[in-house]
């Protein structure tokens, strides 16, 4: 599903040339669960946006489903992204200003999903993660664990083939972090590729695979 | 408390706040000089205008604005409420005098003026006896700008005017400039009453005719005027020739006393231009405001922090407004300097569009009121801020001020639009009204027309230079003129021979020669054109127009006036005049002083004080050829062509004044509120760029994320815009209304006025969102 080639990212300021990945290749298989592990500063972040068509490579070669879109376009690169990928971040990222409802409406809406169907698909996906009771109120009134369970209802809304989630448990404690890790399994178990970056060793052992990252390069690989 | 740290917005807040006190003081000031108007006049509460009424028999009773020349000095002597009473006509304007060295000086206006003239006009005297002056044949006074011009010592110095180069006139004494928002402001010379033999026919003790004396009387404190007026109505009966009068054809003839204490706001045009740009000066200044405050609150998220450490250390709700406060003077100190930088660079252009200079726009008349002005400015600006600043909890000195005051901004925001297009609405009424105003059909054809004053030319002179000006191969035709159709007429009144009774008042354009119809494109309707005068003189024939046809068929029962004669009251009864033509209607005047009454004009070549030429083409170059037959034939003359269509624009100047204020005022508030705008959707990008990267990423395209911009700001603007074309609509119907000759208002005028407005917030929240809705979403996402 995924294959990068000799990926380099390299970031410019007027006075500072950072490479944050320097060369990586590597393969994600269709279902598999893969986490990313490394030091802070390691390039685990960097990776994953590139894997999300968030950022773009400075150079080498990036395949989804077999298609090269590692030199798309922002507009180019949304268009992809849409229904395809979903997102789990460390902070949630849920929009203040909307509802649980609405927030896990979102994707939907760009996706141009009749309104109907949409309610639909929300009130399953609420219904699927446990916080169907709480679908009017905002990101404010819950709890972190509730917050990323909602982000990751966000996520999956659309049926995405591919899941990126960045520190999922960062900001949850033992029990929610635990939660989200056995919701992230489930996901994967019903066939949407995960990929996942952590520092926790817990959390990479829900993994299949762990690819290490150590100043922007992979180190061999370690089949669990 | 640091100014000018960057992030302050502090440049936006300066930059309105100059632009709005620019625009606003400067029309404050106007409309306090016109509220102060005549300020020159002493005892102004108890001055009153003397002005003639008279009513003909079958005839609505009428009002003119001025008298004959004996009224006022019969009503001084007999009336003992009267203190005093003044009495001055105008003689000369914007020529030429010519002093015994040959020095030659323009002038503004030369008019007559008896010795109590500054008993009423108060102004200093520099030099010389005034009374003594004004009593004197042959002396004048002149004013000290006309004396810097002449420069030395001027008492006793002889000069002539240009149109009357034999006729010596003394200078006697010097007074002060009287103020430029005074009736007397552009007299230079005050030539004595006893003078007016000299240059003109005397009737300076006429009790009727002649009427063109402006008189004035000062009452006693204690005066009743309804028995001051049934006084003056005795008085009248007892002293006018009433018989001459019956047999004239008048029923009534009567003197009204008009005081001249807010006499100028009574004037609908002064008292509504008034009104519009007291509007525009508080749009202006509440706009500023307003953006000031909105940037204020913008800016909250910076400050708040620092205010919250400051009250946690102990500083008083009071330390927090004065801090505000004392930030909004510096502010305000500088926008005024900056003001001050932009009136300096416009101030010529200022002057001519207020029609005063800029020392007496910013003089001891409105002092007052515009400290008044700013220093609510200062309150506005420092004590609003105060209020929100003094309201933060001070647990924000411990964390990040996250309240959006979006309500606050938008509400701001919402009073600036309603402003602007309230504003824009106004403009366009405006802008279109003055359009119609110049192309709108006179009746007569000017577009190649130009002509040249030559009052400063004998008839001989004139008729030679005319025919010389027609050689011209640029030229198709010429006729000497003695006025031009777009200004005032002379009226005199029509009688048949043999009747004294004087029938109605004409517009009266004296005399015109042969060339007139076709060089202004009249139309004859009857009877013929002039015949051709090959010589300087004149003949008894005249033009009217149907206006003229209709009154004497209403009048005197006669149909067909060709060939008939008539008395023009000023050509006398030796010289009947006979009817040869009819002319259609045209226009006399302008839309502003339109003339309704019927038009006469005899033939002559002599008496005139203009050559109408019409040219081949309306170019720079035939106008120059034109110009340059005038300056080899009359060097010394100062002869200037000008194209007609000019002279004509000069009538709507007030109107042209009008709109480019309110012009000025509609850019300067739009320009503020665009400010107010960039800096809103800036902030708002800012409050919200987590959540548009979360979108961003969730699938949502620039349109989409600029779409969620464009909805929040036209939830504000939509209404707003609609309030400001309701408010636009009202203030153009009151603009409106000074004009006798307007234009409708057109909804779709306004519509389009709304859709320009909201095309612009559209395209600014465009512009401002494009960077943010194109970037990098992570970019946002990872401040987090």
């Amino acid at each position: 599903m995924i294959k990068l080639e000799n990926i380099q990212k390299v970031f410019r300021t007027e006075e500072v040339e950072t490479v944050a990945l320097g060369g990586v290749s590597l393969e994600v298989k269709k279902g598999e669960f893969v986490a990313i592990m490394g030091p802070s500063g390691c390039g685990k972040s960097t990776l994953l946006n590139i894997l999300g068509l968030l950022d773009n490579p400075t150079s080498g070669s990036y395949y989804l489903d077999g298609e090269e879109v590692g030199k798309l376009k922002e507009s180019q690169r949304t268009k992809v992204r849409k229904g395809q990928i979903g997102f789990v971040f460390q902070s949630f990222n849920l929009i203040d200003e909307l509802n649980v409802e609405e927030n896990v409406e979102l994707p939907l809406t760009y996706l141009g999903v009749p309104k109907k169907e949409r309610k639909q698909r929300v009130e399953e996906v609420l219904r699927r993660m446990a916080i169907s009771h709480r679908a009017h109120h905002f990101p404010q009134q819950l709890s972190g664990g509730q917050q990323q369970r909602v982000a990751i209802a966000r996520a999956v809304v659309m049926n995405p083939k591919l899941i990126l989630a960045d520190e999922p448990t960062g900001n949850l404690d033992s029990k929610n972090g635990l939660e989200v890790m056995q919701l992230l399994t489930q996901l994967n178990q019903e066939g949407t590729t995960v990929v996942m970056v952590t520092h926790s060793e817990r959390d990479a052992g829900y993994a299949q695979r762990i690819i290490n990252l150590l100043d922007g390069q992979v180190v061999p690989e370690v089949k669990l | 408390m640091n100014i000018i740290r960057k992030g302050q917005g502090t440049f936006i807040k300066i930059l309105s706040l100059a632009i709005g006190l620019t625009v606003g003081l400067v029309l404050i000031a106007k409309v306090q000089l016109e509220r102060n108007y005549d300020c020159c006049i002493v005892d102004k509460e108890h001055v009153y205008e003397l002005q003639e009424t008279f009513q003909r028999k079958g005839q609505e009773p009428q009002q003119y604005g001025a008298t004959s020349g004996g009224i006022a000095p019969v009503l001084a002597r007999e009336i003992p409420e009267i203190q005093t009473a003044t009495r001055y006509t105008g003689q000369f304007s914007e020529e030429k005098l010519t002093l015994e060295n040959g020095n030659q000086h323009i002038f503004e206006e030369a008019i007559f003026a008896d010795s109590c003239f500054f008993d009423i006009f108060a102004t200093h005297v520099l030099q010389g006896d005034a009374k003594r002056i004004l009593s004197t044949a042959g002396q004048c006074m002149i004013s000290r700008r006309l004396s810097e011009k002449i420069g030395g010592e001027v008492v006793g110095q002889a000069f002539c005017f240009a149109s009357a180069p034999m006729k010596p006139m003394t200078i006697g004494g010097v007074f002060d400039d009287y103020p430029e928002n005074s009736r007397c402001s552009r007299y230079d010379i005050l030539m004595s009453m006893p003078s007016m033999g000299t240059y003109a026919w005397d009737g300076t003790e006429n009790l009727i005719g002649n009427d063109r004396y402006h008189s004035y009387v000062r009452m006693h404190p204690d005066a009743d005027m309804d028995k001051v007026g049934s006084e003056i109505k005795q008085l009248l009966q007892r002293i006018l020739p009433w018989d001459d009068l019956k047999q004239g054809g008048y029923t009534d003839v009567g003197c009204e006393l008009v005081s001249v204490a807010g006499q100028r706001m009574k004037d609908t045009t002064v008292h509504t231009t008034c009104i519009i740009l007291s509007v525009v000066a508080f749009v202006m200044l509440f706009t500023a405001v307003m953006n000031y405050i909105l940037v204020v609150i913008s800016l909250l998220v910076n400050r708040a922090r620092q205010v919250a450490l400051r009250k946690v250390l102990g500083a008083p709700r009071r330390d927090i407004y004065m801090m505000t406060l004392k930030e909004a003077c510096i502010h305000l100190v500088v926008a005024l300097a900056m003001m001050m930088l932009l009136l300096m660079a416009g101030r010529d252009w200022i002057s001519e569009l207020m029609g005063v200079g800029i020392t007496t726009l910013f003089s001891q008349q409105t002092f007052v009121v515009l400290i008044v002005v700013c220093l609510i400015v200062l309150l506005c600006c420092g004590i609003l801020p105060g209020v929100i600043y003094s309201h933060i909890p001070l647990t924000y000195a411990y964390r990040l001020y996250s309240e959006n005051k979006r309500l606050w901004k938008l509400s701001l925001l919402a009073f600036q639009f309603v402003l602007s297009t309230m504003l824009l609405c106004v403009l366009s009424t405006i802008y279109r009204q003055y359009d119609y105003m110049l192309s709108k059909d006179t009746g007569y054809q000017y577009d190649r027309v130009a002509y040249v004053n030559v009052s400063a030319l004998h008839g001989d002179s004139i008729y030679s230079l005319a025919r010389e000006i027609e050689r011209l191969p640029c030229v198709e035709t010429t006729a000497a003129a003695y006025s031009l159709f777009c200004e005032f007429q002379s009226g005199d009144n029509v009688l048949l021979p043999g009747n004294p009774q004087e029938l109605f008042n004409c517009a009266n354009l004296f005399f015109a020669e042969e060339g007139l119809v076709e060089t202004m494109g009249l139309e004859i309707v009857r009877g013929r054109d002039f015949k051709r005068l090959e010589h300087p003189g004149w003949t008894q024939e005249m033009l009217v127009d149907e206006r003229f046809v209709q009154k004497m068929k209403e009048v005197a029962g006669i149909d067909d006036v060709i060939g008939r004669q008539f008395i023009n009251a000023t050509v006398g009864a030796e010289y009947p005049l006979i009817v040869v033509g009819v002319v259609k209607n045209f226009m006399l005047g302008s839309l502003v002083t339109r003339e309704e009454r019927p038009m006469m004009v005899a033939n002559g070549n002599v008496y005139t004080h203009y050559i109408m030429i019409k040219l081949q083409d309306m170019t720079s170059e035939n106008l120059q050829a034109v110009q340059q037959l005038c300056d080899r034939f009359y060097p010394d003359a100062d002869l200037s062509v000008k194209p007609y269509a000019a002279e004509l624009a000069t009538c709507y100047n007030d109107t042209r004044h009008t709109r480019d204020m309110i012009l000025i005022g509609c850019l300067a508030s739009l320009l503020i509120t665009l400010i107010g705008l960039i800096g809103y959707v800036r902030d708002e990008v800012q409050r919200r760029s987590r959540e548009l990267a979360v979108r961003k990423v969730m699938g949502a395209t620039m349109m989409e994320l600029q779409a969620l911009f464009l909805r929040s700001i036209a939830f504000i603007a939509l209404p707003s815009v609609i309030i400001g074309v309701a408010l636009g609509w009202y203030f153009s119907g009151l603009l409106m209304e000074q004009f006798a000759d307007k234009l409708p208002l057109l909804w779709y005028v306004f519509a389009a006025d709304a859709i320009l407005v909201l095309l612009i917030i559209g395209i600014v929240v465009y512009l401002q969102t494009r960077q943010v809705a194109n970037s990098n979403p992570i970019d946002y996402l990872k401040t987090e």
